[in-house]
């Protein structure tokens, strides 16, 4: 057993800003915080576009260390599309001056985690990687610790020669920092009732790093589209941004409310860069890096309580994100320094001054004054866009009461399958290309990689389950996972976890919620590097 | 019992269960034991879960508990080991590679540590034939100490121990590495603990350095002994100062083979030792079929999700055999279970480089494709023309795998 005073589980940008900020504001007694992470190291399993609002970096690190932050690009030039189908398209005249993000850092957040990964080590942080804590530790209804997931074990639960046990690590604080749909977060919800207004919503996001020849394109060159290939009533949009001259990252969300079975969001990815005013973006690009994660982009009502007692939640696993401009890492770091504020001050209530702090911070603002834009935009694009345009002109004020919308959750929303228009969804595919790569070929880019002889970390909770899910939905999970895990055999539902992105959109949008995601061994994976 | 390692001063002992809190392994409990002092409790250990990591020393405020210096076996007259052995692993007759690897480092840390030693390879069995010797002497063996035993005719890991513990006791080497193959693994270990010195496995550098010893202060020519911890996250530098000799396996292809020089000279010792008795006997060796290393061979015939079923793994295993290769497979045929996971090519499988790959029904996604990058010649036969694995083949044969493979069979059954 391993005693500490505060233990991270997760190093993202929310948890090593705890990390920092803990051990900068200590003064003279500097307590014991160790990190785990599941990845194989620090910055594997994160992704993100990512412009990052620079606020968020403010008085966490020094002025020194900003000027150092491995920043690809600043945003120069930036542009906002409409799509209606793949040749028609409108230029908005001027970019909405919610969305602008000029003078922005565009960055790979995987790189910019490694760095603050450095500072928080540097201050004395531990930060273990390849550990994943699969279970918290309570006494008497008070988080007291978490243990590590065992590794080395067969495919049929026998002890390998490499076996490790588990291992429990015992903290006066524990932060969860896991990322959107954390699983001890989940968990932790569900037990507590700490649930927001409504259900968490996701998006799932999709993202592809493009090579392309030098002297073609402009590096800080942002464009965002919304509409096409979404249909109207899902919440869907893509990226481009230039982070280099050679360097393209392009990237789709699409909202997991989605109804209709069929869909296939890959599918619609690849159709997305397939658009002319898209792909001339990457003239000539080759796809060199892939990944997808998802977004918690159900906004302020969507936020759960985020402390019980001996345990804060912090960044995407409690929500935190602007679900108007999807940006969230900012928040993060703020939630991060309140999180380590609040462990400071060392109250008798360390929870509500957490929460406190947090609400005082600008981007819990942010996510007030937008507050209604996600449930909006259920309603249909005009809808949302409008919400968008009179939240921000009134800081939020109209409207004044609660858009309801999202309130049933994202696996409730899908309706039952269509069968000929699957069909005409699997008939319409974009030809292939070096820069519209096939699946498989894309999850190879992403790095993932799984021992195969260790227990299939997605459990199927009911075989039965399935069968009905098949005949009713059509087996939407062969179709929403970006990384092709399932496969339909005839009767039997294959599924190859170790081409698994750890995304979670299966437990999220799983028709029947019989999918149960568990931790793989530490250190397998996505092994993103420039994601 | 064993004598424990920690010695705790009941005199200074409070009762606090600090010490019980510092320990990692359970050792220490506190007992009842009214009048010992104000708290009535006093901290006892349990030597055969001691672990002798001293955290309890650390951890008492009161300075209670102190380590019991051993006296352990190889201690005494450090100075008096000198030379670098190397377990030569011998099958048949056949010295195994890594013991050729390990000759090698062991000539460079010779050269490291200076002061005449020498490098001597340890060679056990029964019948060896003098092949074997002369190789390990062309191969860097100074001297090679052989011990021709009938009961070590067969492998027993009581008999090794005691073979190469009398001989670490007559000859009192410095270094001892072996190749962490199965069977280095499984005796090695039992060497270290009958010597008492400590072992590191696995370990991927190593050199010989003067290196300060913490406890004495002297200054000592020491092997570092390095190998990856915490799951590879760390390089954990690994020494040992105050026992001889230092022992380290090394896993096989980690270090590279010298050129054997066959005019090289060295000496052969036959040592004549008087060996326990097996306890076992060796009455037949059985292959595990599917136990096959399919990157040994030269000529693979891997078949896909095309083959339909296991039955036709039969027919494939027909056709390797009259080519002289082995079967192996994609994963989806491990998957549908069609085929043992050991014979899984790519990605999550086999990284293999036969002369002659020969693929019927797999399409060739790149999980697969990375792990057949190092064949020289690759012949695909795939129902479906725009299959990726035709980016590849050296030569590609569109048609159904299950037409083609009989006749193949029967031609070159001809």
């Amino acid at each position: 057993m391993i005693e500490t005073d505060v233990l991270i589980v997760g190093a993202g940008p929310a948890g090593l800003a705890t990390a920092i900020a803990l051990l900068r504001n200590a003064g003279e007694k500097k307590p014991r915080v160790v990190v785990l992470d599941k990845g194989r190291s620090v910055g594997s399993h994160v992704l993100s576009g990512a412009i990052v609002d620079p606020s968020g970096f403010e008085s966490l690190l020094t002025p020194e260390e900003i000027e150092k932050l491995p920043c690809e690009a600043k945003v120069v030039k930036e542009s906002f599309r409409s799509l209606f189908t793949a040749k028609w398209d409108m230029k908005i005249p001027w970019v909405p001056p919610m969305m602008s993000s000029k003078g922005f850092p565009v960055v790979s957040l995987t790189k910019v985690t490694a760095y603050l990964a450095q500072i928080a080590s540097k201050l004395g942080a531990e930060i273990y990687t390849g550990f994943a804590v699969t279970e918290l530790v309570e006494k008497d209804g008070r988080v007291v610790g978490a243990k590590t997931g065992e590794k080395g074990l067969g495919k049929d639960g026998r002890k390998k020669s490499n076996y490790l046990p588990s291992e429990e690590i015992r903290a006066k604080v524990v932060v969860l920092a896991e990322g959107g749909s954390g699983i001890l977060t989940e968990r932790l919800i569900a037990e507590k009732e700490l649930q927001g207004t409504r259900p968490q919503t996701y998006a799932l996001g999709i993202k592809e790093l493009i090579e392309v020849p030098a002297g073609t394109q402009t590096a800080g060159e942002v464009m965002h589209t919304f509409g096409w290939p979404s249909d109207f009533h899902t919440y869907g949009g893509g990226f481009v941004y230039h982070v280099s001259e050679t360097q393209v990252m392009v990237g789709y969300a699409y909202a997991l409310d989605y109804r209709r079975a069929e869909i296939d969001p890959f599918r619609l990815f690849r159709r997305f860069k397939s658009a002319p005013s898209v792909s001339r973006h990457f003239k000539g690009g080759k796809t060199v890096a892939y990944g997808a994660k998802v977004i918690p982009e159900g906004g302020f009502y969507a936020v759960p309580k985020p402390y019980a007692p001996g345990v804060l939640i912090v960044g995407d696993g409690a929500g935190l994100l602007d679900s108007l401009r999807i940006k969230g890492v900012h928040i993060a770091l703020q939630s991060g320094r309140a999180a380590a504020e609040a462990i400071l001050a060392n109250t008798d209530a360390i929870g509500e001054d957490y929460f406190k702090r947090l609400q005082a911070t600008n981007g819990w603002k942010e996510m007030q004054r937008v507050r209604n834009v996600r449930a909006s935009f259920s309603f249909g694009m005009p809808w949302g866009v409008m919400a968008a345009g009179l939240a921000w002109m009134t800081f939020g004020k109209i409207p004044w009461f609660r858009v309801p919308g999202c309130d049933e959750g994202d696996a409730a929303a899908l309706e039952p399958l269509v069968r000929d228009r699957l069909a005409r969804e699997a008939a319409d595919d974009v030809e292939a290309s070096p820069f519209q790569p096939d699946r498989l070929t894309d999850v190879f880019m992403s790095g993932t990689i799984h021992e195969e002889d260790q227990p299939c970390h997605l459990k199927i909770k009911d075989p039965a389950a399935c069968t009905a899910c098949e005949k009713e939905f059509g087996s939407p999970c062969t179709r929403f996972c970006p990384a092709e895990v399932y496969l339909r055999e005839g009767d039997h539902l294959q599924i190859d976890f170790s081409n698994c992105l750890h995304c979670k959109t299966c437990r999220i949008k799983c028709p029947k919620g019989n999918i149960d995601w568990t931790f793989p061994q530490g250190g397998d994976g996505p092994r993103y590097t420039r994601m | 019992m064993a004598e424990a390692p920690i010695k705790i001063d009941i005199a200074a002992c409070k009762g606090c269960g600090k010490c019980v809190k510092g320990c990692g392994f359970g050792a220490l409990s506190m007992v009842d034991k009214p009048g010992a002092n104000k708290i009535g409790k006093i901290a006892v250990v349990d030597a055969s879960a001691c672990k002798a990591c001293s955290a309890c020393v650390a951890a008492c405020p009161f300075k209670a508990i102190s380590e019991v210096k051993q006296k352990v076996y190889g201690t005494e007259k450090i100075e008096s080991y000198k030379d670098i052995w190397v377990f030569a692993e011998q099958h048949g007759g056949t010295v195994a590679d890594v013991a050729f690897e390990l000759l090698a480092k062991a000539q460079e840390l010779k050269a490291q540590r200076g002061g005449g030693a020498k490098v001597c390879a340890v060679l056990l069995g029964s019948n060896l034939p003098v092949a074997a010797e002369q190789a390990l002497i062309a191969s860097g063996a100074d001297v090679v100490y052989k011990v021709d035993d009938p009961n070590l005719a067969d492998y027993e890991a009581n008999v090794y121990v005691d073979a190469v513990a009398q001989l670490v006791e007559k000859h009192r080497p410095e270094v001892i590495l072996a190749g962490a193959t199965a069977v280095g693994r499984a005796f090695f270990a039992r060497v270290a603990v009958k010597v008492r010195t400590g072992l590191t496995a696995d370990c991927t550098m190593l050199k010989v350095e003067e290196t300060k010893n913490k406890d004495t202060g002297a200054l000592q020519m020491l092997l570092h002994q390095t190998r990856p911890a915490f799951g590879g996250n760390i390089m954990a530098t690994i020494m040992t100062p105050n026992h001889r000799p230092q022992m380290a396996t090394v896993r096989p292809k980690v270090f590279k083979k010298g050129e054997p020089d066959p005019a090289r000279k060295g000496t052969v010792l036959a040592e004549a030792l008087k060996l326990i008795a097996p306890q076992t006997k060796l009455v037949k060796t059985v292959r595990d079929p599917d136990a096959v290393d399919i990157a040994a061979y030269d000529v693979l015939v891997s078949g896909g999700r095309g083959l339909k079923g296991a039955e036709n793994f039969k027919l494939l295993a027909r056709l390797a055999e009259l080519l002289g290769g082995e079967v192996s497979c994609s994963r989806a045929c491990v998957d549908a279970g069609w085929c043992p996971a050991t014979r899984q090519v790519g990605q999550t499988g086999k990284t293999v480089a036969p002369k002659l790959y020969l693929c019927f029904g797999i399409s060739g996604a790149i999980q697969h494709l990375e792990g057949i990058r190092g064949a020289d010649t690759i012949i695909a036969v795939n129902i479906d023309p725009n299959a990726p694995i035709f980016g590849v083949a050296d030569l590609g044969i569109v048609g159904d795998a299950l037409e083609i493979i009989p006749a193949l069979i029967k031609e070159l059954e001809k």
